[in-house]
């Protein structure tokens, strides 16, 4: 289980979340949503430890972590079971992208589980392409796939779909299906609405760095609060 | 002219040895130093702000500096100014090596700063360590980066090095001097010396532009 909680954020001494709190199951897709600026990279930079929140406890699994750290803790990453697929990708423009999805696995290459993965993704025809080379839907699907080739059992997105037409981002919303089913826990974040509520067993919705609603993908159909309806309303004129 | 050359390479072959011997004595030094000094010092001045605004200025003066100027400036006034008097090769071997080091330094600290830190981060989270994220994601991406323009520079560094006959160091530019004063065949002699420029420079040249064609392909994404 992935838990956090009261995770705070200041970045230039600007208070970026404000006592989040988030939990994730093995096999469940949370998605959290919110308006650009809301702090959704941010909470998942964090909750990920890439950035170290300044206060509050994450679980990860078997680790335990308490903000701020103590000066002399040294910290237990918990990478590769919990891995990050970022907006931005971040594909090694020098290496292949079969060599992007190898590198990570150094002897654990498991050929079935490989073919299996990029069989998934209809990935077989752009392998030993650079990243350059190929579109940016490709170069998307390349980075799950060596998210997923590490078997982690929680997976965290950022903004995966922003790039996507519909066609391609249906593609992927329905192999994470599959893959939560396999037991790996997704937090997706996304500003997509309609990518949210087809996917998620649970919606967390995310604004000015609070959690200002959470529940089913239900409260994407009947909000409680007046911030989220206002987002709704904006976001199907938007569609 | 081709047998005139043998001859003069043949009659002086002492002289040219010598000459060639301190000329790439000379080289390697600076080199070395270049290589040694100058990826430390570019490693340095990228990790502490304090040191990066230093080798910025330094690379702003010497760059500004004729390195000829720099040369005799070490050999006389610096001397006077000091009441030493220190070996040519010594002056020479300090000046090119300092030139040469602070040119490496900023095109590795220029390489190290422009490295997308992101894509360290993507390799910490797939699980790779320090070492691995150096060696298979850093490494590669600033070799790259960097091997070519540091090619280029070390082959402008061993031309360079003619400009120590001015200041009496018996390299293989001065021989090649002393020996057309004493035979007056110009050409033979400043032609064996081009040639023995082009045999060193010219692989040197060519392994950049390799390599720069090779390692420095369009990495943008479409």
């Amino acid at each position: 289980m992935l838990f956090a909680k009261n995770i705070t954020k200041k970045i230039d001494g600007r208070e970026i979340l404000k006592d989040v709190s988030l939990s994730l199951e093995c096999g469940e897709i949370v998605s959290v949503i919110g308006p650009s600026g809301a702090g959704k990279t941010t909470l998942l930079r964090a909750i990920s430890l890439i950035d170290f929140p300044n206060s509050g406890a994450l679980t990860i699994g078997e680790n335990k972590y308490q903000f701020p750290l103590a000066e002399t803790e040294q910290i237990k990453y918990p990478y590769p079971d919990l891995t990050v697929v970022f907006q931005q990708l971040f594909i090694w423009p020098h290496l292949t992208i079969r060599q992007n999805l190898t590198l990570p696995l150094r002897d654990n290459f498991d050929e079935k589980h490989f073919d299996e993965v990029t069989g998934l993704f209809q990935m077989k025809n752009f392998l030993d392409r650079y990243p350059n080379e190929v579109s940016i839907g490709q170069r998307q699907r390349a980075a799950i796939a060596r998210a997923l080739l590490l078997k982690p059992k929680y997976l965290l997105l950022d903004e995966i779909t922003s790039a996507l037409d519909i066609e391609q981002s249906h593609l992927i919303l329905s192999h994470l299906k599959q893959i939560a089913e396999r037991g790996v826990g997704i937090v997706f974040v996304s500003h997509a609405l309609h990518f949210a509520s087809k996917i998620s067993s649970r919606v967390i919705f995310l604004d000015e760095g609070k959690v200002v609603e959470e529940g089913s993908d239900d409260i994407l159909h009947n909000p409680k609060t007046e911030r989220l309806q206002r987002f709704i309303n904006i976001s199907h004129q938007v569609i | 002219m081709f047998s005139t050359i043998t001859n003069i390479l043949v009659q002086y072959k002492e002289g040219l040895l010598s000459g060639l011997l301190v000329t790439l004595g000379l080289v390697a030094i600076v080199w070395l130093s270049g290589l040694i000094f100058g990826v430390l010092f570019g490693i340095y001045a990228h990790q502490k702000k304090s040191t990066g605004s230093s080798l910025k200025v330094l690379w702003f003066l010497i760059s500004s500096t004729p390195i000829l100027v720099l040369l005799f400036w070490l050999h006389f006034p610096l001397q006077e100014i000091l009441g030493v008097v220190i070996r040519p090769f010594i002056t020479a071997s300090f000046a090119f090596s300092i030139v040469n080091i602070i040119f490496v330094a900023a095109i590795v600290r220029d390489a190290l700063e422009q490295f997308p830190e992101q894509y360290a981060i993507a390799g910490k989270v797939s699980g790779l360590n320090d070492r691995e994220i150096f060696t298979k994601i850093k490494f590669p991406f600033i070799f790259r980066a960097v091997i070519p323009q540091f090619l280029f520079l070390q082959v402008a560094m061993l031309q360079a090095t003619i400009f120590a006959s001015l200041i009496s160091v018996n390299e293989i530019f001065r021989v090649a001097q002393q020996i057309n004063s004493m035979i007056y065949k110009p050409i033979e002699i400043y032609t064996t010396l081009a040639l023995f420029f082009i045999a060193i420079c010219l692989p040197l040249n060519l392994l950049a532009y390799w390599l720069k064609n090779k390692y420095t392909r369009d990495l943008s994404e479409k």
